[in-house]
């Protein structure tokens, strides 16, 4: 062992606390556990993991619905769109009679 | 019951420099190195009923304080952090010794890497062979003895380039 490891074993010896933590530790056993919500699901990795397959199924299953509902709604509106077209050649017919038959009354 | 409690508070009380020490020479946080202590006493009372021994009871204490360091350090690498010129020197035994040296040699511990800062706190600090550092690290034993070889080149190496003069026996 020579000078260096000396120095640095001094450096880097033991220090006290500046304050004794026997008192701080100790109340702190004493507290009744705090448990979140989620502290369940610290003990129970396996009841954690169903939760989250199942709020995932849940969240699948719900975009799906989103998903149907959408595409029901632009197949309507892509039938009205064309029934709009239909009658509207529908009414320009119409009109192009009206003007003919006006004419020949005069 | 209370007897237990007792014996617990008499287990920190005659450890608590040891935990303290270890976080505090790694992070030179003194608030950080108390909670970081009280959290590994906190952690062995939990873990009471898997303790053997007193011996058992060191080692634990040794480990969960070495993690949570590693850990809060890690944390704090993307955070601001004080210089350790700000950092207040714990409450120490009067030292024999260089004051300027001590300072000097704490920095450049704290400008190494941090596993390897952490394995020469666990040498010098806790006189830990590199077989125990391993074990309390988790790495092989050739890394710990590599790491260390390296580290304390670094230093002497640092140390005298700071000082211009051979760092072989600093002290007079």
């Amino acid at each position: 062992m020579n000078d260096f490891d000396n120095d640095l074993r001094r450096t880097l010896r033991r220090r006290q606390p500046p304050r004794d933590l026997t008192a701080g530790v100790m109340a702190r056993i004493a507290q009744p556990a705090k448990r979140s919500i989620f502290a369940v699901f610290h003990w129970r990795p396996l009841l954690a993991a169903a939760a989250a397959v199942l709020i995932l199924a849940a969240g699948i299953g719900q975009y799906r619905e989103y998903r149907r509902g959408q595409e029901a709604k632009r197949q309507v509106m892509f039938a009205l769109e064309i029934t709009a077209q239909k009658l509207a050649v529908v009414q320009e017919k119409i009109d192009e009679l009206n003007q003919r038959s006006i004419a020949h009354d005069r | 019951m209370k007897a237990d409690l007792e014996a617990f508070a008499a287990l920190v009380r005659s450890r608590q420099a040891m935990v303290y020490s270890i976080a505090w020479n790694y992070l030179h946080d003194t608030a950080l190195a108390e909670e970081i202590a009280q959290e590994a006493f906190l952690e062995l009372h939990r873990s009471l009923p898997r303790i053997e021994s007193e011996a058992h009871a060191v080692h634990f204490l040794r480990r969960v304080a070495v993690h949570r360091a590693i850990d809060e350090g890690r944390r704090r690498r993307w955070q601001s952090r004080a210089g350790l010129e700000d950092a207040p020197e714990p409450v120490a035994p009067a030292t024999v010794g260089d004051p300027l040296l001590d300072g000097a040699l704490r920095r450049l511990v704290d400008s190494l890497p941090s596993r390897s800062r952490m394995i020469v706190v666990l040498r010098y600090q806790e006189d830990l062979e590199p077989g125990e550092i391993a074990e309390t690290l988790g790495i092989p034993v050739g890394t710990v003895k590599s790491n260390l070889h390296r580290s304390l080149a670094v230093l002497r190496k640092r140390l005298q380039s700071r000082d211009g003069k051979p760092a072989v026996g600093v002290s007079k």
